[in-house]
């Protein structure tokens, strides 16, 4: 990130003449960075075929956090609808579209942009988002990198080989290197002689959990899969949390029988970008493991635990930053519509208020203080989703995840200045 | 904000202090109007005001205007200090909506001006570090350019295009949606 300016030493100095670059009688420093930042990207592109300065500022490094910056204080909500695919092993989807969501204003999904890719895509999971750029990872080891509002979109290189069924990714900004990285969990085969046994049958691979990172942006070292030190227990299949400079991912610690049935005990392991090392967190104390029926999150930067004991009670633990995760309970509340699945929480605006969204279908807006519920939209019947052509359609009954991500618009390429080998 | 001390609260909201446009017209305004200026609270933390602050790149038209925008939002600081104790949630809650109804509308008629003034005000700001004028006068700027092409754009800020045509080209094709 971009030091602010010295303000005293910027103020105090009288402004110099307009600059000859551009004959505007305004200082291109306050034209471009007062200015110009307040625009929505789509402008900003079609305003860098004004003149060489213009071009030049507009997609300089510095403008584009400028920009950013100023975008996090007005975030918005994407909404990417899914269809479920029950035999999604052999069939993907077409492709993946991205629409923007007033949550409470509206209860139209304004389409942003439409990526249809030849061939389709492999069916995705939870997509994640970072600074504008979306993340789309597919079940088999096939990545997506977007920006919606720049229409930027690009596949990463392949990983290692993955013996698992479903990869699981993690997208975010490491503040000490000022980049942006993936890091990707899998399993490799460490046996493969015993892949067949005397009668022929089939048996599982011995394997062990791997762990690589890759850095977005220009340079030697971007564009490529590097290995880390391996996680020190199996990642479980379950979507990380990605904050700025830490990756954090529920892994199996071990399993015991009590007689009748077995027990997983799953702790949460913390990934940082400063050193590559994981630290080992024990999983909250309301549940000794993940049940498929909770949720980690973040809420405003910190870790954030769903536990949903029953299928209308949820428990919204929040974790203290330290050296140790310290778990308290934040808010209890009762859901007004059972969760097949799990629910997903979200920040709003507000610092009180946050959005859960109960098996990515119904999205309600939860107030912390009081543990009170506003219904805002049933995804599936009342959310329209608007093509800006003309065509609108309610998805209904139909089975579909409607992943909704806080996002906010900005300028970051993706791909590296010079093209890059697929 | 200045004086912590209730003894001192009478002496701070009596200080003046004297402002001097660039046409060396004398404006005399409160601290608490003078400090929404950064530069000039800086000043009066450095002891640097006694005789008068010159402001040699602002002309009295603007001066004057700056200070209009000055006074009207110091009210509103120092209410939004005061009032918070003597009130119920609710009534302060009242009494600070039509507060800031009023102080939109100060700020909507503000700025009903033509743009060399628009653009004057934005250079002032500038230099006196004033935040909220700042965003209010560059978000006016921002929106008069937010629905134009880049000829009016040139056109407005008269600005030559030194683009050959060839990259001027190849900025359509690569973002050509934009263009629609």
């Amino acid at each position: 990130m971009m030091p602010p300016l010295p303000k005293r030493l910027r103020t105090m100095a009288p402004p110099g003449p307009a600059s000859a670059g551009s004959g505007s009688p305004i200082p291109d420093d306050v034209l471009f960075f007062q200015i110009l930042i307040l625009l929505p990207v789509k402008c900003l592109l079609r305003l860098r075929s004004v003149c060489k300065l213009w071009r030049a500022t507009l997609t300089s490094t510095h403008f584009v956090h400028r920009h950013l910056e100023h975008s996090r204080t007005s975030p918005s909500m994407v909404i990417i609808p899914r269809k479920y695919q029950r035999y999604y092993k052999n069939f993907g989807v077409f492709g993946v579209s991205f629409y923007g969501f007033q949550p409470g204003q509206s209860k139209v999904a304004k389409l942003i942009l439409e990526m249809r890719c030849p061939g389709g895509i492999p069916m995705f999971s939870i997509p994640l988002h970072c600074d504008g750029l979306i993340m789309i990872p597919c079940i088999t080891s096939r990545i997506f990198l977007c920006n919606p509002v720049t229409r930027e979109f690009v596949e990463l290189p392949q990983g290692s080989p993955n013996l698992a069924d479903g990869q699981r990714v993690a997208f975010g900004f490491d503040p000490w290197s000022g980049k942006y990285k993936v890091a990707r969990h899998f399993l490799r085969a460490s046996g493969s002689e015993k892949e067949t046994q005397a009668d022929g049958e089939k048996c599982m691979l011995e394997h062990s959990a791997g762990h690589e990172i890759l850095t977005i942006g220009d340079g030697e070292e971007a564009w490529k899969w590097k290995s880390t030190v391996d996680p020190p227990y199996a990642i479980n299949a379950r979507t990380p949390i990605c904050m700025p400079g830490f990756f954090y991912w529920s892994a199996l610690h071990s399993v015991t029988s009590n007689g009748h049935s077995e027990v997983s005990s799953h702790v949460i392991l913390r990934f940082s970008l400063r050193d590559e090392m994981f630290t080992v967190y024990p999983n909250p104390p309301c549940r000794g493991f993940l049940s498929e029926n909770d949720m980690l999150c973040e809420l405003s930067g910190k870790l954030c635990y769903i536990h949903s004991a029953s299928p209308c009670d949820v428990a919204i633990w929040l974790a203290e930053d330290g050296p140790n995760l310290a778990w308290s309970v934040r808010c209890r509340l009762i859901l007004p519509m059972p969760r097949q699945l799990h629910v997903f929480a979200c920040a709003s605006g507000d610092r009180d208020k946050i959005f859960l969204s109960i098996d990515a279908w119904y999205l309600l807006k939860c107030d912390l203080r009081n543990g009170s519920l506003e219904k805002i939209i049933d995804m599936a019947r009342d959310m329209s989703y608007d093509h800006r052509n003309g065509i609108k359609f309610c998805t209904g009954e139909v089975s579909v995840a409607h992943y909704m991500l806080p996002c906010v618009e900005s300028l970051l390429r993706i791909a590296p200045l010079y093209n890059i080998e697929r | 904000m200045a004086s912590a001390g209730s003894g001192d609260e009478k002496a701070a909201a009596a200080a003046m202090i004297t402002l001097i446009s660039s046409d060396n017209e004398k404006f005399e305004v409160t601290e608490a109007t003078a400090t929404l200026s950064q530069t000039i609270r800086h000043m009066i933390e450095d002891g640097c005001t006694d005789g008068g602050v010159p402001l040699p790149n602002v002309t009295s038209k603007i001066l004057a205007r700056v200070i209009e925008y000055c006074k009207k939002h110091a009210t509103a600081a120092a209410g939004e200090e005061g009032s918070s104790s003597s009130f119920s949630d609710a009534a302060f809650l009242e009494v600070d909506r039509a507060f800031l109804e009023e102080l939109e509308e100060f700020d909507d008629a503000f700025l009903e001006v033509d743009r060399a003034t628009l653009f004057d005000l934005i250079l002032a700001a500038n230099y006196l570090d004033i935040k909220g004028l700042l965003n209010l006068t560059c978000q006016k700027v921002a929106d008069s350019v937010k629905g134009k092409t880049p000829e009016q754009i040139r056109e407005m800020y008269n600005i030559v295009n030194d683009l050959t045509p060839e990259e001027e080209a190849e900025i359509r094709r690569e973002t050509q949606w934009a263009f629609e």
